[in-house]
């Protein structure tokens, strides 16, 4: 993969955003949340390079301090997805039969939501929280993970290292986390990039429409939303959260496509 | 097939069940009263209890559920207490507006995908393909909300070509109403149209690469009557399903759109009503949204199962 230029750009942009995230208190030009009413919704300068916003706080400030919520948001809501959903998978394929059935049938059930939709229904029950922002996109990318861990593991189930090794003794939970699990690791690894970038947009859709992270912290879905209402006095608020978004997912895409390529069986050997 | 089909539907009915279950538990979930929410917090005690007899809501959870679910298989869907009036006759008036948009944006979406996508496919390689990959790439990736943003900005605000929010219906006046839907249908109907490039590429690659494609080339059939005649119908089969399938993301990505137009939809209609705290409505359009989805889904695999006819004859 280090050799598929598009994938590393991918990475090192993302590795980029992580940083600038972890760092934004020395990355930062401004307080975030300092509040300057003279110098609201100014264009782009060399004061402030993405302009002001209606508080008069810098713009591009927020947008490196809102790559912490989103970037929060997107790697909780992934990790209970993926815990969640690779024990489901496990379970499912492992024990079969009934137990399969019924975590399958509710797989379905999820999956016959649309994402946004089920993530606001989650939302409106429990609350416009952050924690619960992380929880229902959680929820909503759990059947991914699943059906990918159940399905690897279910054509591993009945090869011979797996066979050997319960005629040595491992108990199931052996088996499943020790020997099945760590095989299935390539497709989960893409399903991580690809939730992750899912989770970032439900995210900022949510935001967005209010349930989200709330004000005043800084978030890239909130900045959109409120800046849509200065679009004739400064369109660099709006646009430049949307490119932060974009860039974001874009970068996730790149690098899911990248190890997807690089981890495919059948283009291995070539490299 | 009919055995094939009539196999499909009946799985529906567990799928609606679940999702049925889903939704009602997932409203009963919410903290608070939503009688005391809909009477206000200083209501006498004992009116409050009268209501919630009423509203049947102090029986035990599952009879609440079963009494729901017979309702809603009636089309009754519950009362708004905030807009006084059943949530069905609200759904019903939101759903023309929803149902514009989806279909206009569908529409567009398919008709630049198609094209470009086999073009995409058969120029494999070249500078238009790899052109044509970046913006698919980058239309799959722009969040649908932002592009709705850009193109107020571009068309609405600078250009003043089109209005930047708002809707008229089309049977009142199908002009200005096709004038309202622009901006609104190019926000999902490009992001829908990068979305199904990329797949209908990858499709089609697949087929061409397929050896009744080298035999129709062999018999020296000309290129395009063996795109068009032999590889597009192939790839459009499976294309279907993901069409299908797509719609749910539609779905949800009209959500975020029809707030920003003020577009009133069955999505518009939701935020209100969460913002309202209006639960009722809210269940309604959840149930309805996802039942339409199951219902979509369903008609992609009967088509699919149709339209193949290696399933056909079995």
């Amino acid at each position: 993969m280090l050799r598929d230029r598009a994938a590393m750009a991918g990475l090192v942009v993302f590795l980029a955003l992580v940083s600038m995230a972890i760092f934004a208190e020395w990355v930062a030009p401004y307080d975030p949340a300092a509040v300057h009413m003279r110098d609201r919704l100014q264009e782009p300068s060399a004061a402030h390079w993405l302009g002001t916003d209606e508080l008069g706080r810098d713009v591009l400030s927020r947008i490196i301090f809102g790559a912490r919520a989103s970037l929060a948001v997107g790697s909780i809501a992934v990790g209970i997805a993926a815990t969640a959903g690779i024990m489901l998978g496990l379970s499912a394929s492992y024990y079969g039969g009934p137990v399969d059935s019924l975590i399958m049938r509710i797989l379905d059930g999820l999956l016959a939501f649309p994402s946004v939709i089920l993530a606001l229904a989650i939302m409106t029950a429990l609350g416009p929280y952050l924690f619960n922002a992380m929880l229902a996109i959680g929820i909503v990318s759990i059947p991914a993970f699943a059906r990918i861990t159940r399905g690897s593991v279910l054509s591993l189930k009945e090869t011979e290292f797996v066979e050997a090794a319960r005629a040595s003794g491992a108990t199931d939970s052996y088996l499943m986390l020790r020997v099945l699990l760590p095989n299935c690791l390539s497709p989960l690894l893409v399903q991580v990039s690809v939730s992750f970038a899912a989770a970032i947009l439900v995210e900022a859709a949510l935001t967005f429409l209010g349930l989200g992270v709330q004000p005043p912290t800084p978030s890239w879905g909130g900045m959109l939303d409120t800046g849509r209402k200065y679009l004739d006095q400064t369109a660099w608020y709006s646009v430049s959260a949307g490119a932060a978004i974009f860039l974001t997912v874009l970068s996730l895409n790149l690098l899911g496509d990248g190890l997807r390529d690089a981890l495919d069986p059948r283009l291995q050997g070539r490299s | 097939m009919t055995n094939h089909i009539a196999r499909r539907v009946l799985l529906v009915v567990p799928v609606m069940l679940l999702v049925s279950l889903i939704v009602f538990f997932v409203f009963r979930v919410i903290p608070g009263d939503a009688v005391v929410v809909a009477m206000g917090e200083g209501a006498n005690k004992e009116s409050i209890e009268v209501m919630r007899r009423q509203l049947g809501l102090d029986r035990p959870l599952y009879v609440q559920y079963l009494v729901w679910l017979g309702n809603a298989l009636r089309g009754d869907l519950g009362f708004s207490l905030i807009n006084r009036q059943p949530v069905s006759s609200l759904i019903l008036e939101k759903l023309p507006a929803t149902l514009l948009l989806t279909g206009l944006s569908v529409l567009l979406a398919l008709a630049i995908a198609v094209p470009v996508g086999i073009l995409s496919a058969i120029s494999r390689g070249t500078w238009v393909d790899q052109l044509m990959r970046a913006l698919t790439l980058a239309g799959f990736c722009m969040p649908r909300y932002w592009l709705a943003v850009v193109l107020i900005l571009v068309l609405a605000v600078h250009a003043g070509l089109f209005p930047a929010a708002g809707y008229v219906a089309f049977s009142e006046n199908p002009a200005e109403s096709l004038h309202y839907a622009v901006l609104p249908v190019l926000s999902i109907g490009l992001s829908l149209a990068a979305v199904q490039m990329r797949f209908l590429r990858s499709s089609m690659l697949d087929v061409l690469a397929q050896d009744y494609i080298r035999t129709a080339h062999a018999k020296g059939l000309k290129p395009w009557v063996v795109v068009m005649g032999h590889a597009l119908k192939n790839t459009l089969i499976p294309f279907t399903t993901v069409v299908a399938l797509e719609l749910g993301n539609l779905m949800g990505g009209q959500v975020v759109v029809e707030q920003i137009f003020s577009w009133p939809g069955i999505g518009w209609l939701m935020i209100q009503a969460i913002n309202q705290r209006d639960y009722a409505v809210v269940q309604g359009a959840v149930l309805v949204t996802a039942a339409g989805f199951v219902f979509i889904n369903l008609l992609a695999d009967v088509a699919y199962a149709w339209l193949d006819p290696r399933i056909r004859y079995v």
